[in-house]
């Protein structure tokens, strides 16, 4: 132990005696059994230990190791100790130590003394040496005192900050909400079917024989006009007055007009010569030194600039002077040319004028001469419909112009729906069927309403005239949309009402986090709430799904498992032909798959494109791939079981769902049918959220083929049978009766005008081309795989291509076509629009595999099979899967 | 180290440097440049309405600055050289104080810092000839190196040293103890007392300027000086460095005019003896706390000089800022210094943050109107420094990054507009100035914004990392729920507020709100 150094005279120890001193206890821990426990006393002999938990016996020895934490040391030994006394209920231990070596007692001494000299102190349990004793010190506080108040204010400020930010929060969500959810429209209003009444002549209001609201039958008056001579004696009146002005006026004007002109000239010619008089001047001065100041004189060079502008100035002022005396000269001259000249003309139209002068004074007389009631003579105007008075014009005797809206009418049992207009930027986030809010300021009420009805573009699509409301909406709103109320009953709102219109934006990103949403509220509310999108019925069916399908034959789900498990024999008794097998092609082609993406786009386009190398073409094709790709997925998941068929199928089917935006296009959209046959196969195993997302796709689909506009045509040739094609999926899919009965009439319609005698299509017969009628023979397969009633139809169809190939007609295509684009496509790259062209007899393949899955023939039975190839049947490998694959019997 | 100890200034002065020149224009061509060549897209965001409001906060920020800027050149050239005659007179008439004291706590410091305090300490009480009594609370090892050197050095002055132990490691503990036993072996009335750290240099003169201001002026109690730092680190930490003393240099200047300041430093500050060695002085001192609707009662841990500075500012003292006077503190900084900024920043906004309150409360019968002014400009700055940075990031989701490059030419005009001023204190032209003032001026808003909900947290020093709460530990986690609810709520409230000014979140009208809260929540349809 060292020992204290004496204070040099400039160094003191901060006066000892005069500090309270303190002693602390050595800070021994003992570990005992693994567990250490703090000496609450201890002496050289003995120790005590308060809330001991361990194990022991007494008087028995047992191993101890006791420690010392000094500065930053932790010196430890092993030692022995005898419990001596233990008690349960306050857990003490007393015991003595026993053999512990001499040098380990002296080290306990030695700590000892130093705490009891003041020369080591317990600092945080940590023995430490001190040269001199310590002022103790703490940094313990004073308790703040309680009170009521105190309190009082704590809860007070705990509650405001919890009400604002429960407040914020609220807000945040609504703002977020209605930011990137939901569109808020201002411009919409209720409208409805209407019949607008025009004024046919003009006249004055006489009696308005019904009001605003009021029920009015087809032929009832609605008002009656003052026709005749429609204007009041007091307006024609002043029209004759303003006329005698008039004329008047001319006659003086063509009195004064040429002595006007001489006597401007005359005032210019006046003005130019003041002009000259005074450039004169002006250079004299400063021209010539002798009238020059004697400040110029001294600076010649100021006064040189200064002659050449005064020079300059004197030119000017000539030219004006000659100019002017020639525009006077030449007014005179008319003025003598007018008198001469034209003397007789004037004469004539000073006549002319006096003359009309005196007829509009006549005119005037007669009008004050004439009594009111002479002028009147009154029409009737009447209701052409039944219905409801929407609007009709207000005052009595108001004058009305031939045409001006009188009266609107709403038709007898039509609904009110809303026509909301809004951006294009806006309509690119919506979709037919979203769900929108409508909200009326006016009568403070929500109504629920569904997207019916998009139109992107004013002027291709709208409601056959400009919208009633054009004067209300602002420029940038070229896009509208139709929405029908689902929950308004039988009430009728006020026409033209304006309502402030929330919909439900649809997009990935918003469709995501709605659908977290959900789930997170599912997790507090015991409810599905987002399950109203299917009626309770449809929920119903899902949850008892049993692989029932809807475009595929009965039991397809099972007879490709079974085909899979190699339980059962191909449906139809076929070997292989061309050396393909179809099962391990499709396995080998679904393996790699799995590695690819789908690459989905939002528009497709291939109608109409002339040039083979069109871009838009080939994304368009490329990307369609994924459509059968997602069909062959669905059958390889089946016949494998392996679940990441499924997925990748799945994942297909719903990338497309949710970014195609369907246009209702014939031709484009007409290779989404693999995405339809791979939806009906994994039918069951899509969650309720992606049924909704994907009936939301299909019914876009549907309603944008309803409304597709065909042309004299289009009506009747391939494009028509495309649409009704993917329709008639569309419908099965959907389960919408109501569409497919409608849809079902207007295919009994196109197959009397696009299959002619023997079989021709109308396609052939405009194109003379069997491409076209090969390309019109693939959806009529496809419709009557779903629509067995027109089997022998498509069977005569077929038969006539057939027929042709027998015959050898394949040369000379496209000879007669009447559509001018084939020439341009046979131009720009396709060469099966050559004119004059032999048909590729390969690209009846699609047709041969779909006519023999129709009518379950065997295909290695037919005479066709030679104009297959390999190529064309790798191609069309869903087609040739499905053809073993499907059993009607 | 030692060639910059030899070298120590002491008063500012201004030096024009060719390559500092250089920067500065090519700072300035490439802010040309970038405004020269910004985009349309980037010039029509001058006609966004958010402009209305970084120009009204800008125009609110800058003429306060502005402000601060004249009042710190009158006092520099109308009211401090006139205090400087007065007392220049009286160290000529041979006025001299009855003795010195000096307070130092001291905890670990490097041997040659030290000896170099102890160097220019006895330098200067040689100089004055008073005689001085150092009372040291310092590690042993510091004894003695205080010790050794003092009985070497010592000859010809009337000067010892007291030791005092600490019995916690605590620097309000060893500060108040070393006043207790200054009060015990008695003090002379209106003795200057001189508060340090224990890596302050003292530049030769500095007692000389200062200690008259008490004989002159009854009411002061307490005077700070200027500062610059010797500094072993990262050379863009020595840069910020100057940049924090230069600005404080020019506040501290502004606000003595009201004859007070906003902090009587720890590095150094002189006391009048009467009131800080009076035994409830001390004792809060040693335990001083503030009363938290939230926390409850704590206790301060750092921020001695803040504590000694409202306790004087609750008396009415008067202080002084000593602008001609200049002490240096000497920083090692190992490392890249990142993390000794961000426990710097911590502490200091901290111990502002803790005081700020309780100041304010003082309200301007105790406070000048002026300084009351400040604490509470202390607050908004918080918030008007994150307005630019959170708008931009907002109108960058709306215009894309074409907002960043307005921003850009926005902040480079500026803060080389401030800079430009700062030079002349920092003395000479650093080109990093723009970049840190912004880099200081968010990161100490951030760290504002979290220690404001989280004051007690504190730590001993900004060499360790322990984190005292110094709260009772009673319910704590609801505490610490409740300041990160707080922290969210202010945030939340402003990125709203902006995010609606903006036009990046629309505005909708009390109706709208409860109908879309109905829609989300499936109220109604």
């Amino acid at each position: 132990m060292t020992k204290k150094e004496p204070s040099s005279e400039v160094f003191y120890w901060d006066a000892p005696r005069k500090r309270l001193h303190k002693k602390d206890l050595f800070p021994l821990q003992i570990e005992i059994n693994g567990q250490v426990y703090f000496a609450s006393q201890w002496t050289i002999n003995h120790f005590k230990i308060i809330r001991y938990s361990g194990a022991l016996q007494l008087n028995k020895e047992m191993a101890i190791k006791p420690i010392v934490k000094f500065r930053d040391f932790e010196i430890q030994f092993v030692a022995k100790a005898i419990p001596l006394r233990y008690d349960p209920k306050k857990k003490e231990l007393i015991a003595s130590f026993k053999d512990i070596p001499e040098e380990h007692q002296e080290l306990l001494a030695y700590f000892s003394e130093a705490l009891n000299t003041g020369d080591m102190v317990n600092i945080d349990n940590v023995l430490r040496r001190v040269d001199m004793p310590i002022t103790p010190a703490s940094t313990q506080l004073v308790a703040a005192p309680q009170s009521k108040s105190k309190t009082f204010k704590r809860g007070l400020i705990a509650t405001l900050y919890l009400v604002s930010g429960i407040s914020l929060v609220l807000f945040t969500l609504a703002t977020l909400y209605k930011s990137f959810f939901r569109i808020e429209v201002k411009t919409a209003f209720i409208t409805a079917p209407m019949t607008s009444i025009q004024s046919k002549n003009q006249g004055t209001i006489k009696d308005i024989l019904i009001s605003k609201n009021e029920h009015v039958k087809a032929g009832q008056a609605l008002m009656t006009l003052d026709v005749a001579d429609s204007l009041s004696k007091q307006r024609k009146l002043e029209g004759a007055k303003q006329q005698v002005s008039l004329y008047t006026a001319l006659l003086e004007d063509n009195k004064s007009k040429t002595n006007y002109q001489i006597r401007l000239n005359q005032t210019k010619l006046t003005t130019a010569n003041t002009s000259l008089q005074s450039a004169l001047l002006s250079r004299r001065v400063k021209c010539n030194r002798r009238y020059a100041t004697e400040i110029d004189r001294r600076n010649p060079q100021k006064r040189g600039a200064e002659c050449l502008i005064a020079r300059k100035d004197v030119t000017t002022a000539r030219l004006r002077i000659n100019t002017s005396r020639a525009s006077l000269v030449a007014a005179k001259k008319g003025y003598k040319n007018n008198s001469k000249e034209t003397k007789s003309n004037n004469k004539k139209s000073k006549i002319l004028l006096e003359e009309k002068l005196k007829r509009a004074k006549n005119e005037v007389e007669s009008i004050e001469n004439t009594s009111e009631t002479f002028l009147s003579s009154v029409e009737t105007i009447f209701s052409p419909i039944s219905g409801k008075v929407l609007n009709i014009i207000d005052g009595q005797h108001q004058y009305l112009k031939k045409g001006q809206l009188i009266a609107l009418i709403q038709k007898d049992n039509s609904e009110q729906y809303i026509e909301a207009h809004l951006t294009h930027k806006e309509v690119a986030d919506l979709k037919v069927g979203d769900r929108a809010v409508a909200y009326s300021p006016l009568l403070k009420r929500d109504y629920s309403l569904k997207v019916e009805h998009l139109d992107f573009t004013k002027d291709v699509f709208s409601l056959s005239q400009d919208s009633l409301f054009k004067d209300r909406i602002p420029q940038d709103k070229t896009a509208k949309a139709i929405l029908k109320f689902t929950d308004k009953k039988e009430e009728t709102l006020l026409f033209a009402l304006p309502v402030e219109l929330s919909i439900e934006k649809d997009n990935p990103f918003t469709n995501k986090v709605k659908e977290s949403f959900t789930s997170f509220l599912d997790l507090f509310i015991n409810k599905t709430q987002a399950n109203h999108f299917f009626p309770d019925a449809e929920a119903a069916e899902l949850s008892e799904c049993k692989n029932a399908s809807r475009l595929f034959p009965e039991g397809i789900i099972k007879n490709i498992q079974e085909i899979g498990n190699n339980t059962s024999t191909l449906s139809i008794k076929d070997t292989t032909i061309l050396d393909l097998d179809w099962k391990k092609k499709l396995l080998s082609t679904t393996k790699k798959l799995l590695q690819q993406d789908p690459t989905p786009v939002d528009y497709l386009q291939s109608s109409g494109i002339t040039s083979a190398k069109n871009k838009a073409l080939k994304k368009t094709r490329i990307a369609l791939r994924n459509s059968k790709n997602s069909a062959l997925l669905a059958i390889a998941y089946y016949l494998t079981g392996n679940k990441a068929y499924l997925a990748q199928s799945k994942k297909y089917v719903f990338a497309w769902a949710t970014t195609h935006i369907p246009n209702g296009h014939p031709i484009n959209e007409t290779r989404l049918e693999g995405f339809l046959w791979a939806y009906d196969l994994l039918y069951c195993h899509f969650t309720k959220e992606e049924h909704k997302k994907i009936k939301v796709w299909l019914m876009n689909i549907q309603s944008n083929k309803h409304l597709w506009k065909f042309g004299p045509t289009s009506r009747k040739n391939n494009l028509r049978t495309h649409q009704l094609k993917i329709l008639l999926m569309v419908d099965h899919l959907l389960n919408d009766d109501k569409s497919l009965v409608s849809d079902r009439e207007t295919l009994l319609k196109h197959a009397d005008n696009n299959i002619l005698d023997k079989g021709v299509t109308i396609d052939y017969k405009e194109r003379d081309a069997l491409h076209y009628h090969v390309y019109d023979l693939e959806p009529w397969l496809e419709i009557a795989l779903l629509e067995p009633d027109y089997k022998d139809r498509v069977n005569s169809v077929y038969s006539f291509l057939v027929k042709q190939l027998k015959e050898g007609n394949i040369h000379n295509q496209f000879a007669n076509s009447k559509q001018k684009i084939d020439a341009k496509r046979a131009a720009g790259g396709f060469s099966y629009a050559k004119k004059g062209g032999t048909f590729d007899t390969t690209r009846i393949t699609r047709s041969v595999l779909v006519y023999s899955t129709l009518n379950q023939k065997i295909l290695s039975e037919q005479d066709t099979l030679k104009y297959l190839s390999q190529k064309k049947l790798r191609q069309y490998l869903f087609q040739y899967a499905r053809y073993y694959l499907w059993k009607t019997k | 180290m030692e060639n910059k100890i030899n070298n120590l200034q002491t008063e500012r002065h201004f030096e024009w440097r060719a390559l500092d020149l250089f920067n500065l224009s090519l700072y300035l061509c490439c802010l040309w440049l970038l405004i020269h060549f910004m985009s349309d897209e980037s010039k029509q965001l001058f006609q966004h309405r958010m402009i209305v409001l970084v120009a009204a906060i800008g125009v609110w920020r800058y003429s306060w600055w502005f402000l601060n800027l004249t009042r710190a050149l009158i006092y520099e050239f109308i009211t401090f050289p006139k205090l400087r005659q007065q007392a220049n007179e009286l160290n000529a008439s041979g006025w001299k104080p009855a003795h010195l004291y000096f307070v130092i706590a001291s905890y670990k410091e490097d041997k040659e810092t030290t000896e170099t305090l102890l160097e220019y300490m006895l330098l200067e009480c040689r100089n004055l000839g008073i005689p001085a009594t150092l009372y040291l609370s310092a590690d042993p090892q510091d004894e003695k190196i205080v010790r050794s050197y003092v009985r070497q050095h010592v000859d010809g002055i009337d000067f010892k040293v007291i030791a005092i132990r600490q019995t916690l490691p605590d620097k309000r503990i060893a500060l108040g103890q070393c006043l207790r036993s200054l009060s015990r072996n008695g003090v002379i009335p209106d003795s200057p007392i001189i508060l340090m750290d224990g890596d302050a240099i003292i530049t030769p003169g500095t007692l000389a300027k200062c200690i008259p201001f008490f004989h002159l002026n009854p009411k002061l109690h307490a005077l700070t000086t200027d500062e610059k730092a010797i500094f072993n680190g990262p050379k863009w930490m020595a840069e910020m460095t100057d940049l924090r003393f230069a600005q404080r240099h020019l506040m501290m200047q502004s606000h003595a005019l009201s004859k007070r300041v906003l902090t009587l430093t720890g590095r150094l500050s002189i006391f009048r003896s009467q009131i800080i060695t009076a035994p409830n002085f001390i004792d809060r001192l040693e335990n001083d706390y503030i009363d938290h609707w939230l926390w409850g009662r704590f206790r301060f841990i750092s921020g001695d000089d803040k504590s000694t500075w409202y306790l004087l500012l609750r008396n009415k003292a008067e202080m002084l800022y000593v602008r001609d006077a200049m002490v240096y503190t000497v920083e090692h900084i190992s490392g890249n210094g990142i993390q000794r900024t961000f426990q710097n920043l911590l502490r200091w906004s901290g111990n502002m943050l803790r005081n700020n309150g309780r100041a304010i409360a003082l309200m301007p019968k105790k406070v000048p109107f002026y300084i009351w002014w400040c604490l509470i400009d202390q607050r908004l700055v918080i918030w008007t420094s994150l307005v630019s940075p959170i708008a931009t990031i907002l109108l960058a989701l709306q215009f894309g990054w074409a907002v960043f490059v307005v921003y850009i030419a926005w902040l480079g005009l500026s803060r080389i507009g401030i800079s430009l001023f700062i030079y002349r204190y920092a003395g000479r032209i650093h080109i990093s100035f723009p970049f840190l003032i912004y880099i200081l001026q968010v990161s100490n808003a951030i760290i504002k914004v979290y220690i404001l909900f989280r004051l007690p947290r504190q730590r001993w020093s900004n060499r360790t990392t322990t984190v005292a709460t110094q709260v009772s530990e009673n319910k704590i986690w609801i505490k610490n729920i409740a300041a990160i609810y707080l922290t969210s709520f202010y945030l939340s409230a402003l990125i709203v507020l902006l995010a609606l000014y903006t036009g990046t979140l629309e505005i909708y009208n009390g109706t709208e709100i409860l109908r879309a809260l109905g829609q989300l929540f499936s109220f109604s349809r």
